[in-house]
């Protein structure tokens, strides 16, 4: 290859993890180039990565302390998502609504369903986290400490929030409906069933 | 009189109104059956009421009253409707309704679950249209002479209260 390349010098690093070397890279250098440290981080990097590749994404020289990102953990996450999924869509097709969100309580978005449009915005999922956190306060002083909704109406569309485990919050946004009550059970419903994910939901914020 | 009067301040009350607007939502706790009747503006200070004690703060739940419905609207701004009204349930067997009464104002009733949403939603709206007339006459009307007594007496037990505390 030296020959081939014709270059005067050739460098061979090993590639060593956990005191260990399980490779090695051999450089073939042109005539007079300056070989610095910078090189010999880039070095160590492509080492890394190589390393991660050849150990299902472990990340190398992660700390023992810290939470490895497992792939075990992330086909659990991966089906919390999938299950979560599934009752937005089932709820979608019940309700026949334009939108259905599932937001933290500071109103970032965990998953949502329907139509793209304004109120699968940020700033819509942030108005209606606020609005949700004064209406329990409300709530809170006329003695409700259980699960409490919010239904907001207007001239032509209508937002149901609830809440679910007492983390994040359901949206509903609807048009007129002949039977504004069964939105409201099955809204009610599809909640409960959320909050058997919570802590899945929980992990995946973590995550 | 409360706050400060300016004639055509939509933010003063004088006695007279407040008279009026406590006998509206008087008349509209008897009909229909709700607990509590605040009459608030959007700043969250309160106008009127009727009904039970506020179980807190007064301040407090005026203001999240305010902000409930200033959440409402906002929403309602983004998806392009006008009017937006808001219900919150809380728990199994009470209920707060907040509607807009005015330009400035937000009418919040307390009920439970005994009360017939739609029956109540139909008074608070009679309501908000006799509260309207009396923010629409004390914005247009010419202040009475009773009124304006009223205010001189205020102001002179404001200055010899001042006085017996500065000399």
């Amino acid at each position: 290859m030296a020959r081939t390349l014709q270059t005067p010098e050739t460098f061979a690093f090993p590639l060593i993890a956990r005191g260990k070397a399980f490779g090695a890279i051999t450089l073939y250098l042109g005539k007079g180039y300056p070989f610095e440290e910078a090189d010999v981080r880039g070095l160590q990097a492509i080492g890394n990565v190589l390393f991660a590749a050849n150990n299902r994404g472990e990340a190398f020289g992660a700390a023992e302390a810290a939470v490895p990102v497992t792939s075990e953990k992330l086909r659990a996450y991966q089906e919390t998502l999938e299950k979560v999924g599934k009752i937005l869509d089932e709820l979608l097709f019940l309700t026949d609504a334009r939108a259905v969100l599932l937001l933290d309580s500071q109103g970032d978005f965990i998953s949502k369903r329907g139509e793209e449009s304004m109120y699968s915005s940020n700033d819509f999922a942030t108005v209606v986290a606020s609005g949700f956190a004064a209406s329990r306060r409300l709530a809170g002083f006329y003695g409700s400490q259980q699960t409490h909704t919010v239904l907001h109406e207007g001239d032509r569309d209508n937002v149901f929030v609830i809440e679910v485990a007492e983390r994040a919050l359901l949206a509903v946004i609807f048009r007129d409906h002949g039977a504004p009550a069964l939105i409201l059970r099955w809204t009610a419903s599809a909640a409960g069933r959320l909050a058997r994910h919570y802590q899945s939901l929980t992990e995946a914020r973590v995550l | 009189m409360s706050r400060t009067a300016t004639q055509g301040d939509p933010s003063v009350f004088y006695a007279r109104d407040v008279h009026q607007l406590n006998l509206v939502l008087g008349k509209f706790l008897r009909r229909s059956g709700a607990d509590t009747v605040l009459l608030v503006d959007e700043a969250g200070h309160l106008t009127a009421r009727q009904g039970e004690t506020s179980p807190a703060s007064e301040d407090t739940i005026t203001a999240l009253v305010a902000g409930t419905y200033a959440a409402s609207r906002a929403m309602a701004q983004m998806l392009g409707s006008e009017e937006f009204s808001s219900l919150v349930r809380c728990g199994t067997d009470r209920k707060i309704m907040i509607l807009r009464a005015g330009d400035h104002a937000l009418l919040a009733v307390a009920f439970t679950s005994q009360v017939a949403v739609s029956l109540l939603r139909t008074y608070a709206l009679e309501a908000i249209r006799k509260v309207c007339a009396v923010f629409e006459r004390r914005l247009r009307g010419p202040r009475d002479s009773e009124e304006q007594i009223q205010g001189q007496r205020f102001d002179s037990e404001i200055d010899s209260a001042l006085s017996d505390v500065f000399g």
